[in-house]
């Protein structure tokens, strides 16, 4: 999906000894949104703005060793190795290691010879790396200046996980000019480091330029313009986020040392084998109990008490995401964390003074927001009708930031309308929710509105197993445990005829093994991945 | 056991030796016969005739019976026995080579006769298991004259039942024996002949008619030109099936060439393109069966080349109708030339060679299905059944498999010395493998040929010079070395020179080369001009080595060479840069311009950049090439039009400035050569206002993307040339090239940059440039501060920003430069705080270095309040080493350092040292002062619940002394009395 966005000139950042002047250059093809002001909780908003950028640059998806190098060099030793094995005969062993002797030398004056070629590469390499170093992430975080907040929002590389700082006006000083509003703000490494650089005794203004939206004349080099093709996935992860704030969850909270506890276990320790999962035990009026797997380490939290009704067991994974979290620990007062269920997104909410950090994190880190399992999150929920869910936007427009309860009573609607009605258009990137205040704002995720039936399902057999489970034609006949894994077997009606899938999950809930009668897995087996029964079957 | 008689017998013919041995064996008073037979010199195959002994009479008797067998089919008595003479051969006699003598040829001539003769008296259908039409085609076939009676009393006779095929029998072998006086009997049958046999009814009336002219149909010029045409064929088809004027266009034209022999390489033409497919297939079929009654080696060999090289038609299943040339048919006619052959061979000896040579003459090794065999470096043709039956018929290199496809023997690496079918026969027809070596397209029928004719050195001496010339041109390196030896006492003649310089392989052209007096190639400019133009390195630098022999007709050779490139065809191979080279230089300037103005007009590119070069080196002013500049300046090709820039040059400034607006669009134009020529023109005019001029053309290119390659390489190369204005360019113009995001732009701001005086920019300014991605901007700006250090001084807080480097290679001159250009009067804490504060890890451990050397106790409070805010690991345990001696019993200070104290601690399993020192400093301070000692409280008592037991314990222990010493301060300590347990 091809997003245009338009910048005039780059982020400046202006630093001396005494003063730092960040000027953000926003995207000057949206609404005019800017804000101009002075910082005034100095460490606070480094620390978390440094967290924002962990979102940012994370990638936790698995890379595999690259082993090249190591390959070419045992071949290249393949033959030394032979014969050091059968060079029995003192004769032999002396001739070789006079030969090996001799290719060193010749090895030794290659490298020589080559040296400069290799130095001049690695020089050109490491220019291209500097000059171009903001080419390693394209997703410029959003910023929305709302009345009562300056919120940024973000997300990983590895669309798995969501960070939104907001900022009272508390955290800023002498606001001169604002304007409300969403745009996408120029996003460099350069300003990262900037960032680092803020201290309580230098003055930082802090600006979201509003300059460029005045200026007629567009001179061929001083605007920076980007077409930046975003994965559906990276949207659709986006969409699923906001989504998934607005569905029932489960909420304790935590002490920060539990969370630094629970990072130091993790750092502390390497798991070689799944399940690599939190389990999350909680009992009503008890201390959080969290079960590190596979070691099974149990955190007990005796500061962080549950206060639900009933006793819940949640598996949460891709934990080591919270890294993200750490150096939010000195300053935050205490983390929210708000559970949807087990091997769902989570949502970690650093509460400090004057500011909240949220990190949402999908169920899994490989799998990501925007992959299966998680488009249920994109389902309608409720039954609105196209004019009142309007009538609503409208009257939030109108405010910015309004909560469901004083919009029903402002539009005399039925809450549960009115929060249906912004469901639909939280859907649409269009309305955020906002967990921390229970709140509704409005944030558009982008200029033009987006192609919805693009977004909500990667393909066609996510939608299919949906509808089977709409009209309730799949039916699950059993659940096995066997060892660390669960085999499910089901059936599922599908064009007056019964299928009967089955599938396999290990321990941290990945699908290992799948088997079916239908036509795609008889052609593709599980190379394109599940047919829609097996998905079917895993959703009920 | 004893052995009573032993023949022994052979037969020996072309390639084939075989033998055959009869023995009689006597075993007590009773007989036994066995044979033995194979390939002379070879292990014998043995066989018993007798299962068991018997009588010596039946004994005899089965002996006898095999020899006179074995005699019948040629076989020779050389050893033993011999029941025709009745005689015993004690010694062995040299077998004779069986040909086909002149008495067996008669006595089948004779038979065929006889039986011809019996046919007429009777009304039998066989005679001697012959019928009669096969009968009569044989006597055809063979031409045989005195059969010609027989035949006609057959006609005549009522009793002999004849059919229509007799009667075509007949009229075909009446056309074979060809006396005119049966041109009667063919009129007399025409209305018995079936209508599909009315071509070779006409076919025969040709061949006997005494005017065959009168005969002949018309034929429409217009279909012949449209039936020559490949491409036409397609059109032909759907008429074809039609009209057949294809097939009466080839009748008609193969007729007419009997009377007039010119038509001869028309019709060859024309037989190439007939299809042996539908709707083609009728006019192949007769066309090859007048080839056949004709004996047209030449057609036939072509038509036989069309069949071998065609791909059968694809018969549908679901249809009845068969395409014509199915499998089958091509399997058949691949056999049917070769059984021709072997006839010929057999029966008409003398035409044989004739046959071959045509056939052979088909195979081209650029045919896609032949096979190259690297062991034997041969390329072979599986697919011409007929081509290996003359070349390969008692091969044991290669032989035919079940569907007649050629292919390699394995284990086999030589052959035999005379695999060819009737070595004998090519024995003497020198002049036909003559004609091979001439015309052959292939190499295996090359090395055939010369093999054989190596031999015949009589023969060679008498082919005339032409042949030779031809044949050292031929890409054979064998034929060509045959024919430079015939031609060594000619090679002064120049037609014979020329040829020999242009053989194709270098030991040939050597011989040449060796023979040339090279002082004498100043009067030979025709020679030399070749020479010249030779794409081979030897015999162009043979000439080039004599090139000064000529130098009184360099005007003419030049003119030579240059009338020569005009009338080759291939211009772009022969035109190698050497040419060029010797135009342009050792006889620069001496082309006539008549002899180059038709190269700028000749539609090939490479003559006219030739043309255009040469006219860039010649004298003459530019009024006398005006003309020229006109025409080459309204080309198409850029490279011409910069031909023409390049002209202006011989202009005044004045003159080459009216063509301002020329040279400057053809300065962005996006061919590199004419980039280049403006650029050489414009570098010519030497004045500031142009040249300013020049530069605002250009200006706004440096901001675009760069068009083509190499553009951006152009354009610095002119501002190079540009450099006496670089003072003039507004300041506010360079600092935005500088910072363009075009790089050319940041390259041109980069080149004029050092041109200009620092003073122009602001520190601030000049910090920038120390970040710029062109290294040379940040070495000139870098020097700025290195020559004037009041810079830095006076500027201090901008000026440190050098140290904000992203650049490795300044960031470390930064750091070079201010530790050995400033001492502790520079350093004030202000400065290294502002160096603390950097975020690159050298230079915070500068900072950290500077800290330590001009460390004042004055600036303690400052370090540890500013440098604990840094959110660097290596910064914060670097100022925890400051606590205990700068911070203690300073309550205040303490207090505000809360956030790092926090900080640190909440560092998740790091920063042990920082960690334990703030433990020990806080547990210390702590309990000096109260307020201390609530903020201690509070800080330890959340991270009391910390897993790091080490920690914990400090916490714990910490908290339990605050708590007994300041008993109304809270903490997470709760002290739990031991429970007193009864004795």
């Amino acid at each position: 999906m091809e997003f245009s966005r338009k910048y005039q000139a780059t982020t400046k950042v202006n630093t001396d000894s005494q003063s730092t002047q960040m000027s953000f250059a926003p995207d000057i093809l949206r609404d005019p949104t800017f804000f101009v002001a002075d910082l005034a909780q100095h460490l606070p908003f480094r620390e978390a703005m440094s967290a924002l950028h962990e979102v940012v640059v994370s990638d936790q998806r698995f890379k595999p060793k690259d082993k090249t190098d190591y390959k070419t060099w045992l071949a290249s030793q393949d033959q030394v190795f032979l014969a050091e094995a059968i060079g029995e005969q003192t004769g032999k062993l002396e001739a070789l290691s006079a030969l090996k002797a001799e290719l060193e030398t010749i090895q030794h004056k290659e490298k020589m010879t080559l040296a400069p070629y290799y130095h001049a590469r690695s020089r050109y390499y490491n220019y291209l790396y500097k000059s171009d170093y903001d080419a390693w992430w394209v997703l410029d975080p959003v910023i929305s200046v709302h009345p009562d907040t300056v919120f940024f929002e973000c997300f990983s590389q590895d669309e798995s996980s969501y960070g939104k700082l907001s900022c009272n006006y508390e955290v800023f000083k002498n606001i001169t000019e604002h304007a409300y509003g969403t745009t996408n703000i120029d996003y460099s490494h350069t300003l990262y480091q900037e960032f680092q650089k803020i201290r309580d005794y230098k003055n930082t203004k802090f600006t979201i330029d509003p300059t460029g939206f005045e200026v007629s004349t567009e001179l061929s080099d001083e605007f920076k313009e980007e077409k930046i093709d975003l994965p559906d996935s990276w949207v659709r992860g986006f969409l699923q986020v906001s989504s998934a704030m607005s569905l029932p969850f489960i909420q304790f909270d935590l002490h920060p040392m539990d969370v630094y506890n629970l990072l130091l276990t993790l750092k502390r320790n390497k798991e070689r084998t799944s399940p690599r999962s939190i389990r999350f035990i909680l009992n009503p009026d008890q201390p959080v109990k969290m079960r590190i797997e596979p070691w099974g380490y149990e955190l007990n939290c005796p500061r962080s008490v549950y206060q639900g009704k009933q006793h819940e067991e949640v598996r949460i994974w891709g934990r080591r995401r919270l890294f993200i979290l750490e150096r939010l620990i000195p300053i935050v007062k205490r983390f929210r964390v708000r559970l949807l269920g087990t091997g769902l997104p989570s949502f970690w909410i650093a509460e400090m003074q004057d500011m909240s950090f949220t990190l949402g994190l999908s169920g899994w880190s490989a799998n990501d927001f925007s992959r299966m399992g998680n488009f249920d999150l994109m389902a309608p929920r409720g039954e609105v009708d196209s004019t009142t869910a309007e009538t609503v936007f409208k009257a939030l427009q109108a405010t910015w930031v309004e909560s469901a309860q004083s919009l029903a009573k402002r539009l005399s609607l039925d809450e549960l309308t009115i929060k249906s009605a912004l469901g639909i258009y939280s859907q649409y990137g269009r309305v955020l929710y906002d967990m921390e205040k229970d709140l509704y704002r409005i944030r558009e995720l982008s200029k033009d509105p987006l192609p919805m039936n693009k977004l909500r399902f990667s393909n066609q057999r996510e939608q299919k197993a949906i509808n089977f489970i709409k009209e309730k034609l799949v039916k699950i006949t059993s659940k096995q445990q066997q060892q660390k894994q669960t085999l499910i077997k089901g059936n599922v009606k599908d064009n007056a005829k019964r299928y009967q899938p089955e599938i396999t999950l290990d321990a941290d809930m990945r699908l290992v093994d799948a088997h079916c009668g239908c036509h795609f897995y008889i052609k593709n087996k599980m190379n394109q991945g599940p047919c829609e029964h097996m998905l079917a079957i895993r959703l009920i | 056991m004893k052995q009573v008689r032993h023949t022994t017998l052979r037969f020996k013919q072309g390639a084939s030796d075989k033998v055959y041995e009869v023995e009689l064996v006597e075993i007590a008073a009773l007989y036994l016969v066995h044979f033995s037979y194979g390939r002379f010199g070879a292990t014998l195959r043995e066989g018993s005739k007798t299962k068991t002994p018997i009588s010596l009479k039946e004994a005899t008797a089965i002996a006898n019976s095999l020899l006179v067998s074995k005699i019948k089919k040629g076989y020779c008595v050389t050893q033993g026995y011999d029941p025709i003479n009745k005689i015993i051969l004690d010694k062995t006699v040299a077998p004779k080579a069986v040909t086909t003598s002149t008495m067996k040829i008669q006595e089948r001539d004779q038979a065929i006769v006889h039986r011809l003769e019996e046919f007429s008296q009777s009304p039998q259908p066989l005679i001697q298991g012959y019928a009669l039409g096969r009968t009569i085609w044989k006597a055809g076939e063979l031409r045989i004259k005195a059969a010609q009676p027989a035949i006609e009393k057959i006609l005549t006779s009522s009793e002999v039942k004849k059919e229509a095929l007799t009667y075509y029998s007949i009229l075909w072998t009446l056309g074979r024996i060809g006396d005119q006086k049966t041109l009667v009997l063919v009129d007399k049958i025409a209305n018995k002949l079936p209508k599909k046999t009315e071509y070779m009814l006409m076919e025969v009336k040709m061949a006997l008619s005494s005017n065959p002219q009168s005969l002949l149909p018309e034929i429409d010029e217009k279909r012949l030109a449209q039936c020559l045409k490949v491409d036409s064929l397609s059109q032909l088809h759907q008429e074809e099936r039609k009209h057949r004027y294809f097939q009466e266009t080839v009748l008609g034209l193969y007729w007419a060439s009997l009377v007039d022999t010119s038509l001869r390489e028309t019709l060859l033409t024309l037989v190439k393109n007939i299809s042996v497919k539908d709707p083609f297939t009728l006019t192949f079929r007769r066309v090859y069966k007048i080839a056949e009654f004709r004996d047209d080696a030449q057609v036939l060999a072509l038509l036989n080349h069309n069949v071998e090289t065609s791909l059968p038609s694809k018969s549908n299943a679901w249809s009845n109708r068969k395409k014509p040339f199915t499998r089958n048919t091509k399997a058949y006619f691949r056999r049917r030339l070769p059984r021709t052959l072997r006839k010929i061979g057999k029966f008409q000896a003398e035409d044989y060679s004739r046959y071959a040579t045509a056939v052979l003459l088909q195979v081209d090794d650029k045919d896609v299905r032949s096979v190259y065999s690297k062991r034997h470096k041969l390329r072979y043709f599986p697919h011409l059944s007929a081509v290996n039956f003359i070349l390969h018929r008692h091969s044991r290199l290669l032989t035919k498999n079940h569907l007649s496809f050629w292919h390699l023997k394995r284990g086999i690496k030589q052959d035999i010395a005379h695999p060819e079918a009737y070595p004998l026969l090519w024995k003497q027809a020198a002049p036909d493998l003559f004609a091979l070596l001439l015309d052959c397209k292939a190499r295996i029928i090359n090395d055939f040929s010369f093999q054989r004719l190596n031999q015949s050195e009589d023969y060679l001496t008498t082919r005339a010079i032409q042949d030779w010339v031809v044949l050292v041109q031929k890409p054979y390196e064998n034929t060509a070395l045959l024919a430079v030896d015939y031609l060594n006492d000619v090679l002064t003649q120049p037609t014979v020179l020329k040829a020999v310089l242009s053989a194709q392989f270098k030991a040939v052209r050597k011989r040449a080369l060796e023979n040339l007096d090279g002082e004498s190639l100043g009067t030979q400019i025709d020679v030399l001009a070749m020479m010249l133009l030779s794409e081979y390195s030897n015999v162009h630098r043979f000439a080039k080595s004599y090139l000064y022999t000529a130098q009184a007709h360099y005007t003419v050779l030049s003119d030579r060479i240059l009338a020569t490139l005009l009338t080759r065809k291939t211009v772009e191979l022969m035109l190698t840069p050497r040419v060029e080279w010797v135009l342009l230089h050792p006889l620069k300037n001496h082309a006539s311009l008549s002899a180059i103005a038709p190269l700028l007009k000749h539609p090939n590119l490479t003559l006219q950049l030739l043309g255009s070069k040469l006219l860039a080196v010649s004298k003459a002013n530019f009024y006398t090439l005006e003309v020229h500049y006109q025409n080459m300046s309204q080309s198409e090709h850029p490279e011409i039009r910069a031909g023409a820039l390049g002209l202006l040059t011989r202009l005044s400034v004045d003159e080459k400035i009216q063509y301002k607006s020329l040279l400057f669009n053809a300065l962005v134009d996006e061919h590199p050569a004419l980039r280049e020529r403006s650029h050489r023109v414009i570098k010519t005019i030497k004045r500031q206002a142009f040249r300013k001029e020049t530069f605002d053309f250009v200006l706004p290119t440096f901001f675009k993307t760069e068009p083509v390659e190499g553009f951006a390489d152009d354009m610095l190369a002119l501002v190079l040339t540009l450099k006496p204005i670089y003072k003039k360019i507004d300041i506010n113009l360079l600092w935005r090239l500088l910072h363009a995001k075009s790089k050319l732009a940041e390259w041109v701001g980069a080149l004029i940059l050092p041109m200009r005086s620092p003073k122009e920019f602001s520190v601030k300014q000049l910090v920038f440039l120390t970040k710029h991605a062109t290294q040379g901007v940040r070495n000139w700006s870098f020097s700025v501060f290195e020559q004037d250090l009041s810079l830095v001084v006076d500027h201090s807080p901008q000026s440190i920003g050098l140290l904000d480097n992203p650049w490795d290679d300044t960031r470390q001159q930064a750091i070079q430069f201010f530790q050995n250009q400033f001492n502790h009067h520079f350093w004030d804490g202000e400065r290294t705080l502002a160096v603390c504060d950097n975020v690159y890890a050298d230079v915070q451990r500068f900072g950290r270095d500077l800290v330590t050397r001009f460390f004042q106790k004055y600036h303690s409070e400052a370090y540890l309040l500013y440098l604990s805010q840094h959110p660097s690991p290596n910064v914060q345990q670097f100022i925890s080493s400051f606590l205990s001696h700068y911070a203690n019993d300073k309550p205040d200070l303490i207090l505000s350092l809360q956030h790092y104290f926090r900080t640190v601690l909440s560092q998740v399993n790091r920063g042990r040292i920082v960690k334990d020192r703030i433990i020990q400093f806080l547990l210390i301070e702590a309990r000096k002062n109260e307020a201390v000692a609530t903020m201690v409280a509070t800080l330890f008592s959340e991270q009391s619940i910390s897993h790091v037991i080490v920690d914990r314990m400090q916490y714990i222990q910490t908290l339990f002394k605050i708590q007994n010493q300041f008993r109304h301060i809270k903490t997470a300590i709760k002290v739990i009395e031991p429970e007193i347990r009864g004795i």
